[in-house]
C-alpha cells in the first residue's frame, strides 16, 4: 500500500482529460448522426424513417456497456483490433446519436406547419427550409433538453473503465488499487464530474427561460 | 392575356369537396378582394394560387404556364406569387432585416449587402426604416404584419396573395396595415386578398368575389357589387356583417 501521491493525481487528470476527449467525440460524431436521425425520423416516407426509427428504438433499448462490449469484443472476434478507444467513442456516439436524434426529432415537430409553408412560400428548397428556417428554431427549442443529455452523456463514459479504458473512473479504480484511500480518491473522481457538469446543469437552466 | 386562369377549378379533401367549378380570370394590375362566409372556401382557393394546396380538377394558369406540382415548378411559381398570411409566420429567430432578405437570398437573385440593401427598401416601402435590426418578437401585431408583406414583396411577384392579414390584429392597428395594402394596389401590384373589411374591399379592389358554399357566387366590380348585390346570398351575408 503506498500513500496517495503528486503521481496519483495526475493520472486521475489524464483520466479526466480521456473523459473529456470520449465525450467530445459522441458530441461530433453522435450529434451529427442524431441531426441526420432526428431528419429523416421526420420524414413522411417510411422507407426513410424507419431505419432511423430502428437505430433510436436499439441504442436506446439496449445498455451502453452491452453496445461497448459487443463492439470491442464482438469485433476482436473477427480479427480485427479496436482499441479500447475506438470501441467506446463508437459505442458513445450511437448512443448519443438515438437519444439526441430522439430529442430533436420531437423538437422538429413542434415547429408548428405554419413555419413550414412559410418557407416553401419563399421558393425554398426542402434543404433550405430545414437549414435557415426549422432547424435553428428546432435546435434553440431543445437546448435546454440537449444539454441535459451531455450531463448523461459525460457520465456515461465511465462505462469504458469495464473495457480497460483508462478515464477518470478507471484512474480513480487503479489509484484506489494502489493506496485504498477509496474515500479520497473517489471523492476527488466524483468532484471531476461536478466540474464538469455543474456549469452545464446551470447552463441548461438558464437555456430553459431564453426566449426564441 | 391574363396572369390568372382559373378553369373549372375544384378541390376536395378527400371525399370532403370544398371547391366547386370555379372559373375566373384575373389581369395584370387589377387587385381582387374574395370575401365570404368562414368555410366557404376562401383560404383553399388562394392557396390552390401559390400551389400551397393542389387543385383536384379543371385547369389554372398562372402567366400563361399551367401549374405543376413537380418540386423546382412550384419554387419557380412562388417567386411568381408571393403569400401573406393571417399570423404573419415570421422567422422568430431571425431579424426583420434578415427575414426580408430571405427571399433574394434563397432564389439567388441578390446575395450579402444586396439582399440587405433590398430588405432595406421594402421594409422603407411598408414604414419601417427603424426596424431593421429588431427581431419579430419585440413588434406589434401590425408592424410584423407589414414585414410579412415586406418579406413578401422582397420575392418581387407578379401576383401578391394575401389571406385576411388583418384579422388577427387589434382594431387600432388595422388601418396602418391596409394603408399598406391601398398603396400597393395604387402602385398596380396585382393582389388577390381575402378580407373581413368590407369598405375597404370596396375602396381598394377592383372586382369582388364572394364565394359561397365552395362557389363564386357573385364576381363584379367592386363598387356596383357592394352596393348593388345581386344575389340574395351576398345580401344576406353583407347585411350580417354590417
Ligand atoms: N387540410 C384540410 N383538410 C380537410 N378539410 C379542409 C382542409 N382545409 C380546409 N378544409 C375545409 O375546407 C372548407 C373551406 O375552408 P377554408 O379554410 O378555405 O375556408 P375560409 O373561407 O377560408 O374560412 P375562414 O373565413 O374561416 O378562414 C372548410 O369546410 C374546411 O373545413
Ligand atoms: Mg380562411
Amino acid at each position: 500500500m503506498r500513500e496517495f501521491s503528486q503521481n496519483h493525481m495526475i493520472l486521475i487528470l489524464q483520466g479526466l482529460g480521456w473523459t473529456m476527449a470520449l465525450t467530445l467525440a459522441a458530441m461530433i460524431f453522435g450529434g451529427i448522426l442524431g441531426l441526420l436521425v432526428a431528419v429523416l425520423r421526420s420524414s413522411p416516407n417510411r422507407w426513410v424513417s424507419l431505419p432511423s426509427a430502428v437505430l433510436i428504438r436499439l441504442f436506446q433499448g439496449i445498455p451502453l456497456v452491452v453496445v461497448i462490449f459487443m463492439i470491442y469484443f464482438g469485433i476482436a472476434r473477427t480479427g480485427y483490433n479496436v482499441s479500447p478507444f475506438v470501441a467506446c467513442a463508437v459505442g458513445l456516439s450511437l448512443f448519443a446519436a438515438a437519444f439526441l436524434g430522439e430529442i430533436w426529432r420531437g423538437a422538429l415537430l413542434a415547429i408548428p406547419r405554419a413555419q413550414w409553408e412559410s418557407a416553401d412560400s419563399l421558393g425554398m428548397t426542402s434543404f433550405q427550409m430545414l437549414r435557415i428556417a426549422i432547424l435553428p428554431q428546432a435546435l434553440r427549442l431543445s437546448a435546454p433538453a440537449t444539454v441535459g443529455f451531455l450531463v448523461q452523456l459525460v457520465k456515461a463514459t465511465s462505462v469504458c473503465s469495464m473495457v480497460g479504458f483508462v478515464e477518470l473512473m478507471r484512474a480513480g479504480q487503479m489509484v484506489n488499487g494502489t493506496t485504498f484511500d477509496s474515500f479520497r480518491v473517489f471523492g476527488i473522481v466524483a468532484a471531476l464530474y461536478l466540474l464538469i457538469n455543474l456549469p452545464m446543469s446551470f447552463a441548461a437552466k438558464r437555456l430553459e427561460k431564453l426566449k426564441l | 392575356m391574363s396572369l390568372i386562369e382559373l378553369n373549372a377549378v375544384t378541390k376536395s379533401y378527400g371525399s370532403h369537396q370544398v371547391i366547386y367549378d370555379a372559373t375566373l380570370s384575373i389581369a395584370a394590375g387589377e387587385v381582387i378582394a374574395l370575401i365570404g362566409k368562414s368555410g366557404s372556401g376562401k383560404s383553399t382557393l388562394l392557396r390552390c394560387l401559390n400551389g400551397l394546396e393542389q387543385i383536384s380538377g379543371g385547369s389554372l394558369r398562372i402567366a400563361g404556364t399551367p401549374i405543376s406540382y413537380e418540386k423546382a415548378k412550384l419554387r419557380a411559381l412562388r417567386r411568381k406569387v408571393a403569400i401573406v398570411f393571417q399570423g404573419y409566420n415570421l422567422f422568430p429567430h431571425l431579424t426583420v432585416e434578415d427575414n426580408v432578405a430571405l427571399a433574394p437570398r434563397v432564389t439567388g437573385k441578390a446575395s450579402g449587402t444586396e439582399a440587405l440593401k433590398l430588405a432595406h427598401r421594402y421594409l422603407e416601402r411598408v414604414g419601417l426604416a427603424d426596424k431593421f435590426r429588431a427581431h419579430p418578437r419585440d413588434l406589434s401585431g401590425g408592424q410584423q404584419q407589414r414585414v410579412a408583406i415586406a418579406r413578401a414583396l422582397a420575392v418581387q411577384p407578379e401576383i401578391l396573395l394575401l389571406d385576411e392579414v388583418t384579422a388577427a390584429l387589434d382594431p387600432e392597428l388595422v388601418g396602418e396595415v391596409l394603408t399598406v395594402l391601398g398603396e400597393l394596389a395604387e402602385q398596380g401590384l396585382t393582389m388577390v386578398l381575402v378580407t373581413h373589411e368590407i369598405a375597404f374591399a370596396r375602396r381598394a379592389a377592383n372586382r369582388i368575389a364572394f364565394m359561397h358554399q365552395g362557389r363564386l357566387h357573385e364576381v363584379g366590380p367592386a363598387e356596383a357589387t357592394i352596393s348593388q348585390p345581386r344575389t340574395a346570398e351576398l345580401q344576406k351575408f353583407l347585411s350580417a356583417v354590417r
